[in-house]
């Protein structure tokens, strides 16, 4: 290196163009850094972000949450079908409870030993 | 020294908060009452070490035992060994910067720091309990000041986020609840003593069924994946000193948990399932670190990170090495004091900036030089720096875990290591992006840096931070001889 | 002999006493409300220091009627209930223009519920549950300007009625398929043939009934939601805890032979009641509705610690009841504070009570978090030995499903603590001037659940008893 640099700079400016066309490929490669800086932003925004992290947080924010919070609504939403039952009548209550008790026993004599 | 303190100094801090008059006086109370109490854990800490330095070689110090139920055989037993008073010190650590940070609170103050000491002293019960009963009991205690601290000093969607979290939380007790009983009745005399529980031979048969119980309800409160969603929206919500508490105590407590109680007292069941719990603990490990990468509010950066970081914990536990159950102790007390301070710095730039959004912020070092100075050593410790107390528990990790040579075992650090560097990615991002930079809004150039109490709070925790990071061998230490004790029980099988 | 039966019924005579001192009262002089109510509530609170002095086991009429130390404790807990309930609704109660009525309908009620504890065979239970019974109808319709109390009171003698005529039917197919109605001999007849596990199961459903077991709870909210807070908190509190001790004792020690059977039977309609009672209550906009179905949650509770058959399962349950009484009076006590004021009675009224009534927030809140079984509050204490107790069968199953309705109980009764604490509202309820006697209640109420629990004698006192 310390050869090629006075070679480069002390003769005219031109050498460098005729390197730079000669050797097009690599110039260009070290133009830009060797695209190291693409290659960095393309793994971190391409993959990392949009492939792993964006479909992370939607996991977690969706699906996860979202069994929570389905338990909760399950919950409510039983409670709300079963609400007719306590309707008022005293006759229905009465049905429910001769239902219930014949039910019961004939569960516990005959069934469950 | 007598372990009752711990009970009755924040109970009379308590009470004498509840009396006061004015909101001065329950400031300055509430001060000198943690004050006291970080003191005594101080105390603690120096009278062990000359305890066991003096040849007293009892699996737990400093023990009491007062009769309370003796039909059911309940006890209060109170004792401490290396763990506890590892956790107690960052209880105390976490409580006195929680009363500081919250100085300016002005909407029912008494309530707040009643509830806040509340929190408190249900933890240093959990952590010297050596009664299953007496340490459910402290456990529960702390749901309802929860529940209260969102709710009403909360922000954000904070009503949905306590009732997520008081929810969750008591799910996560109820499991523990069936798995304490099964143990009660799985021995022939009755006890909940685990001491005694320790001493056993439970069967197989019994222990499958009472591990999942323990070490998934004790899991919920340490962000097991999946059980961890409460700690995004609950940690968002709550005002400052309730997110330091929640991030920095009650997801110890879990840990604790699954460590004492599960895997010490059910070894052969915990050497089963640890292949589980592994895989649990990468996945909340790397999930959490990706989910951090695209949350915008600093709140939810530091909920998800503590969700990644606990992963650690229970990387550790399940590896079920002394180095990495060391380890996973040290996780607990470092990423306590650390992200109690995250949160204590981020409440700090919201009560300045009125916004926690990351896109919304910049430049704010040079209005508030000691506020990002914190934020940076903060963020520096969460991705491990050497020196900072996080990078000592991580490496410990990694290196009790390396010692299983099982290429699954491999795998599994490797993956917990590579999470390191997406921990970088979302750190480094968010903090350059609020710390340097142009300044985003004209109006913060009026903000003013950290007031008296703000400062204290924040130096206390580096403190912590630092001395684990700079000479971990007095953590590391007072820890390793109980881990040891609990490794034994392991392999004596 | 006389003496012993001085001793023995000490504390039906006092209360028979009272009853025809407010007759005589009642007949003769014209006496004012307040002095009525202080008289009333001095003579529960002596009747209640008496049932602590001499006590010993014996029995009466030829085993109809026995009591032992258990026994007088536990009509000192429904005691301590009528006169937490005497003190606590004392606003209603100076506004009402039948005073003398009321508690002489309430005292027979009571009168009946010891002779219940105390019974010997099952004629005299039956007669007890009767006594026990029909005069609460009649409190029920108390609020006589309301049509809605009407409707109660008729449910509730509608409903009993029929409840009672199939508990009749089982107690003579018991008598027929075992030739003996005396609670001594039972055990012994008992082989379970099945005409006895019918029998059994419709004297169940006499329990059931009163106790509000589900299916058998349907009158329960309608009648608590239409009579008085003060009725409604006799029927919750006095009623289900007399109910649930002759329950225990019955099945403990009369009917101990079926025990596989009264097992499963427990087993199925604890978890029925449990689940029924949460989800209903998680509906509810009324506060007396929402105790109502709290209540039957909580009986749900009592089951299982009943089902575990456990010796420590008889202190268990007497010391729930006792935490219960204390919890679910102090809900009551502020729900009737407000309501007699304001006469609001839903929960959305509720909202931003903090602002306006500390003090009774917070007793309410304190009873809720007790209901729901948060220490360091009694009800911790309670739930978890019920549920110590019920677990000694070893089923985790069962347990579990008990444990996770913790979980949904709690939601409801953060519901309630969320609206007081957190709720804006523009129109708060007032603050309420209430009674000098309402304060001391609640503030009893207050202490007791935070204390009970942490002093452990007390649970240590009565696993001493039984």
């Amino acid at each position: 290196m310390a050869f090629l640099s006075p070679w480069l700079y002390k003769k005219q400016i031109d050498k460098s163009d005729k390197i730079a066309t000669s050797l097009s490929g690599l110039y260009k490669a070290a133009y830009h850094k060797f695209y190291i800086d693409e290659l960095y932003l393309f793994v971190t925004k391409k993959v990392l972000f949009n492939l792993i992290g964006r479909p992370a947080a939607w996991f977690d924010k969706n699906i996860v949450d979202g069994l929570v919070n389905l338990t909760g609504n399950t919950t409510q939403a039983v409670s709300e079908k079963i609400k007719k039952v306590q309707s008022g009548k005293v006759q229905q209550y009465a049905i429910y409870f001769l239902v219930a008790v014949i039910g019961l026993a004939l569960l516990f004599i005959y069934v469950w030993k | 020294m007598n372990l009752l303190l711990f009970i009755t100094i924040p109970l009379l801090t308590a009470v004498a908060v509840l009396l006061s008059r004015n909101t001065q006086q329950v400031r300055w109370i509430s001060l000198v009452g943690s004050a006291v109490q970080l003191a005594m854990a101080v105390a603690l800490l120096f009278l062990f070490r000359t305890e066991t330095a003096s040849g007293n070689t009892g699996q737990m110090l400093f023990e009491r035992q007062y009769n309370l139920f003796p039909t059911w055989h309940i006890t209060f037993h109170l004792g401490v060994d290396g763990i506890s008073i590892a956790m107690i010190l960052l209880t105390a650590f976490v409580v006195i910067a929680g009363v500081l940070v919250s100085w300016n609170i002005k909407k029912m103050t008494k309530e707040f720091y009643f509830l806040l000491i509340l929190l408190g002293l249900g933890a240093y019960g959990f952590f010297m309990s050596i009664d299953l009963f007496v340490l459910f009991f402290f456990l529960e205690i702390s749901v309802i000041p929860k529940y209260l601290l969102i709710g009403i000093w909360g922000s954000g969607k904070k009503e949905y986020s306590a009732n997520k979290l008081a929810l969750m939380l008591m799910g996560g007790s109820a499991l523990i609840l069936v798995g304490v009983l099964g143990l009660y009745f799985s021995t022939p005399d009755h006890s909940f003593d685990l001491l005694k529980l320790s001493r056993l031979n439970i069967p197989i048969e019994t222990q499958r069924i009472i591990f999942p119980l323990l070490f998934v309800g004790f899991g919920v409160f340490t962000a097991l994946f999946p059980f961890h969603t409460w700690v995004p929206d609950g940690h968002s919500s709550a005002p400052t000193a309730g997110s330091m508490f929640l991030a920095g105590i009650t997801m110890k407590l879990g840990g604790y948990g699954c460590l004492r109680v599960a895997t010490y007292l059910l070894p052969d069941a915990a050497k089963e399932y640890s292949t589980i719990i592994i895989v649990l603990a990468s996945v909340a490990i790397l999930y959490g670190a990706f989910a951090t990468m695209m949350q915008k509010d600093l709140k939810y950066i530091n909920a998800y990170s503590s969700v990644s970081h606990c992963g650690f914990v229970l990387l550790g536990i399940g590896m079920l090495t002394t180095t990495a159950m060391t380890g996973a102790v040290m996780q607990m007390v470092s990423h306590g004091l650390m992200t109690a301070l995250f949160f204590a710095v981020i409440g700090m730039i919201y009560d300045r900036t009125h916004t926690r959004v990351v896109a919304e912020m910049g430049g704010l070092m040079k209005v508030m030089p000691f506020i990002t100075t914190i934020l940076f050593i903060v963020g520096l410790c969460s991705l491990g720096l050497p020196g900072l107390s996080g990078f000592v528990a991580e490496v410990t990790i990694f290196m009790g875990s390396w010692e299983k040579p099982d290429i699954f075992y491999r795998i599994a650090t490797i993956a917990a290591c590579m999470s390191i560097v997406v921990t970088a990615v979302y750190i480094l991002r968010a903090i350059g992006q609020v710390a340097m930079g142009p300044i985003k809004n004209e109006g913060y150039l009026q903000l003013k840096d950290a007031t008296w109490n703000e400062k204290l709070a924040a130096i206390i925790l580096v403190i912590g931070i630092v001395a684990i990071g700079v000479a971990p061998f007095w953590l590391n230490d007072l820890i390793r001889p109980a881990t040891e004790i609990i490794m034994n029980k392991l392999t004596s099988k | 002999m006389l003496n012993d039966f001085f001793i023995l019924m000490k504390s039906e005579l006092v209360i028979t006493i009272i009853i025809f001192v407010l007759l005589f009262i009642k007949i003769g002089t014209k006496m004012k409300n307040e002095s009525l109510l202080s008289m009333v509530q001095v003579l529960l609170l002596a009747n209640f220091i008496i049932g602590f002095v001499f006590n010993k086991e014996g029995s009466l009429f030829d085993g109809m009627f026995h009591t032992g130390s258990l026994i007088a404790f536990q009509k000192s807990i429904l005691n301590l209930g009528v006169y937490l309930i005497s003190l606590l609704c004392a606003d209603w109660l100076k506004k009402s223009q039948h005073l003398s009525e009321f508690f002489l309908l309430m005292l027979s009620a009571l009168l009946g519920m010891f002779f219940l504890i105390s019974s010997g065979n099952l004629l005299i239970f039956f007669l007890s549950l009767e006594l026990a019974t029909i005069p609460v109808a009649a409190l029920a319709n108390f609020d006589l300007d309301k049509k809605i109390s009407s409707e109660a009171a008729m449910k509730m003698i509608l409903s009993s009625a029929f409840s009672s005529g199939i508990l009749l039917f089982g107690i003579s197919l018991m008598y027929g398929a075992t030739g003996t109605i005396s609670f001594a001999e039972l055990p012994q007849q008992l082989d379970g043939s099945p005409l006895q596990v019918l029998a059994f199961v419709l004297l169940f459903t006499g329990f059931a009934f009163k106790l509000s077991i589900v299916p058998f709870h349907l009158w329960t909210a309608d009648v608590y939601e239409g009579s008085p807070i003060a009725t409604a908190s006799f029927l919750s509190v006095i009623s289900k805890g007399a109910v649930a001790f002759i329950f225990i004792s019955a099945l403990y020690k009369v009917f101990q032979p079926l025990h596989e059977v009264w097992y499963n039977l427990l087993m199925v309609l604890a978890i029925a009641t449990m689940v029924i009672g949460n989800l209903f209550a998680i509906r509810q906009q009324n506060i007396k509705r929402f105790l109502a179905f709290s209540s039957i949650a909580q009986v749900g509770f009592i089951l299982v610690g009943i089902s575990g058959n456990n010796i420590a399962g008889v202190s268990s349950v007497v010391y729930f009841v006792l935490i219960y009484t204390f919890s679910n009076l102090a809900a009551f006590g502020v729900a009737s504070a407000i309501s007699s004021e304001t006469g609001k009675e839903n929960i959305a009224d509720y909202r931003g009570l903090y602002k306006t009534n500390p003090f009774m927030s917070w007793v309410l809140a304190l009873a809720l978090f007790s209901l729901a079984g948060i220490p360091p509050t009694a009800g911790f204490f309670g739930k978890l030995f019920l549920l110590t107790a019920g677990a000694s069968k070893g089923s985790y199953w069962f347990i579990g499903i008990a444990a996770m309705n913790m979980i949904i109980s709690l939601y409801y009764y953060l519901m309630v603590v969320r609206a007081m604490f957190m709720d804006k509202n523009d129109q708060p309820i007032p603050k309420i001037k209430s009674n000098l006697a309402t304060k001391f209640a609640l503030l009893i109420c207050a202490a007791a659940i935070v204390l009970v629990g942490l002093l452990s004698w007390i649970y240590d006192y009565i696993q001493s008893l039984s």
